[in-house]
């Protein structure tokens, strides 16, 4: 009995062995690689795939390494085994073995002579036992090969995620280094903003993530098929950009260079307008001469300051500056590597005249640097000094209501609130008397060359002057005829003084432009590095 | 449906190429195994 036991056992495992090795362990080894392999695909583009991850509110395809690599892995992983055990309890246990169990043909499943039956039922053990050892060592190979697989993809995902953020920390050290601080030019925005809407040049669809990320580390696919590029220093900003709080389109580049925000502030007729369009001549007519460069951020840049020219040369003057919060004028300043964006603010002298809405001008709280615009005419001091004549010189030159005095106790009031006291005193401020062609021709008002500070002082501004010495550290001064500089035959000279507060101010921004800065002047240290704005909501100060 | 792009076929193609890799570093770390093992029995045949 033991002996016949014994030759069952060794008829169960040679067969088993013979069928294991010579069809069971080969069957399932190519079954499983096949599995794993078409998991792997379709790899002909157009094909389609639902495993592919639709696209979202992004209208970008997510990368392969982010989500469809490890899925594609996943699917290889359970492919390989699910077949391998289909094949075992289906077509090896459920059929071939039971016929065989049962004495009857494997193939066919008829019965025949009782010889092979007897036959079948023998090596039925032995079939069943081979098939099980194939299967077995196969899952084996195949569980060795799928954890290298995803090693290796582990591996592949990790490069990918340290090449993001590798590029993401190369944007972000670049914009740091060239302190770039995007923020929206536009009223009732204002707001600063990490990362623009990148518009994409072949559908023009928004990408509010084009940076590297999930959807790519160098570019990204837009939804259309077009590659974008998503790393700065690789010209991403030369796509068209939008503001993500309020969609209106800014200049190109935006992300690239440092932008400086310089509010002009003056009461209503205090010449803001003019001298900004003066200011803006200066600073073309410098450029002109060699360099810096400056140009037009938009078409609508341009055309604001054409129209604005062409008022000044028909009429010889503008009209009130109306409006809410003022559209920032922007300007690209290019000087040897270095280059600005500069945002020039005009905003209409009522929104300065109370605490509430000078607090609404949102801008001042990132400002540059400030160019106040001081009509001398207005002060009632000042006024109260000239005979009926000169009256009449200053009553035809529309001084400004309020006076310079009123305008700036309201304006520096909330500009503490807006930038907070250190950054308040650190901001470069460029006092430009304005109207210097009337003040010229009342001989107690005419201006100095040199000293305007001291002057202002004896003419009745002191409380003004005292008090610009006492809150702002860095300030100069500038007497400008915006009318001389602007309209029909206007004079280069005063253009270029009309620029030099803004050269001035864009000089503590670290562009080396001192040099067109008055020889007499030079010797004036170059305003200093400005804090950056807090990002801390502004307090109520306001008293009830 | 979404269909494969030009990006999704060659990330499939390179996750085919670490297919393939895996495969080949198992097939030839088993062929080391079993050269060692073979080679330790050789060895202890021939030593008796």
């Amino acid at each position: 009995m033991g002996g016949l036991t014994g030759a069952a056992v060794w008829l169960t495992v040679a067969v088993g062995a013979g069928v294991c090795l010579f069809r069971a362990f080969w069957e399932f080894l190519a079954l499983a690689v096949g599995a794993s392999v078409k998991a792997l695909g379709p790899r002909t583009p157009g094909t389609p795939d639902r495993r592919i991850p639709p696209v979202g509110s992004e209208p970008a395809q997510h990368a392969y390494w982010s989500r469809l690599m490890w899925v594609d892995a996943y699917t290889s992983t359970r492919a390989a085994a699910s077949v391998v055990r289909h094949r075992l309890l289906g077509r090896w246990m459920a059929v071939t073995a039971r016929r065989m169990f049962t004495g009857r043909q494997p193939s066919t499943g008829y019965g025949g002579h009782w010889l092979a039956r007897l036959g079948f039922l023998l090596v039925a053990p032995g079939t069943a036992l081979g098939a099980i050892m194939g299967a077995l060592l196969v899952s084996s190979l195949m569980v060795l090969v799928h954890l290298v697989l995803w090693l290796l993809v582990g591996v592949a995902g990790f490069v990918a995620v340290a090449g993001v953020v590798v590029l993401r920390g190369a944007d972000r050290s670049g914009a740091l280094v060239r302190r770039v601080r995007m923020k929206c030019p536009y009223p009732g925005c204002y707001r600063p903003f990490a990362l623009a809407v990148h518009r994409c040049p072949g559908c023009g669809t928004a990408h509010r993530e084009l940076r590297p990320g999930r959807f790519g580390a160098l570019w990204h696919v837009c939804a259309c098929g077009r590659r974008i590029v998503a790393v700065s220093l690789a010209g991403r900003d030369r796509l068209a950009v939008e503001c993500p709080h309020c969609d209106r389109p800014l200049p190109a580049g935006i992300g690239r260079d440092r932008t400086v925000h310089v509010p002009v502030i003056g009461g209503t007729s205090s010449g803001k307008t003019m001298l900004i369009a003066a200011a803006v001549a200066g600073l073309h007519a410098t450029a002109g001469r060699g360099v810096p460069k400056v140009s037009f951020a938009t078409a609508d840049d341009r055309r604001d300051v054409v129209e604005l020219n062409s008022q000044l040369k028909t009429a010889g003057w503008v009209r009130k500056t109306q409006g809410g919060q003022p559209r920032a004028l922007m300007l690209r300043v290019t000087h040897r590597r270095r280059r600005r964006l500069l945002y020039l603010y005009d905003p209409m002298g009522e929104s300065l005249y109370d605490v509430d809405s000078t607090r609404r001008q949102e801008y001042l709280a990132h400002a540059d640097g400030v160019i106040l615009a001081v009509d001398v005419l207005a002060d009632p001091q000042v006024r109260r000094s000239l005979s009926a004549a000169e009256e009449e010189l200053a009553q035809a030159a529309h001084p400004s209501d309020p006076g310079p005095w009123q305008t700036y106790q309201t304006f520096t009031g909330e500009l503490s609130a807006l930038a907070g006291r250190r950054r308040r005193g650190r901001l470069p401020l460029a006092v430009v008397v304005t109207k210097r062609d009337v003040l010229d021709r009342i001989e107690r008002l005419r201006v100095p060359t040199t000293g305007i500070g001291p002057w202002l002082a004896t003419i009745g501004l002191d409380p003004l002057v005292r008090d610009l010495g006492h809150r702002f550290r860095t300030r100069r001064y500038w007497a400008v005829s915006a009318y001389a500089a602007t309209g029909t035959g206007p004079l280069l000279s005063e253009q270029q003084r009309a620029a030099e507060a803004v050269w001035w101010i864009l000089a503590g921004t670290g562009l080396r432009v001192g040099g067109l800065l008055p020889e007499g002047r030079r010797a004036d240290p170059e305003p200093p590095s400005v804090p950056r704005p807090r990002r801390t909501p502004v307090q109520d100060r306001s008293t009830h | 449906m979404p269909v494969v792009t030009p990006n999704i076929a060659r990330g499939r193609r390179l996750l085919l190429t670490l297919f393939v890799i895996a495969c080949l570093v198992v097939l030839g770390a088993l062929s080391v195994w079993g050269w060692v093992l073979l080679d330790d029995r050789t060895a202890g045949v021939l030593g008796e």
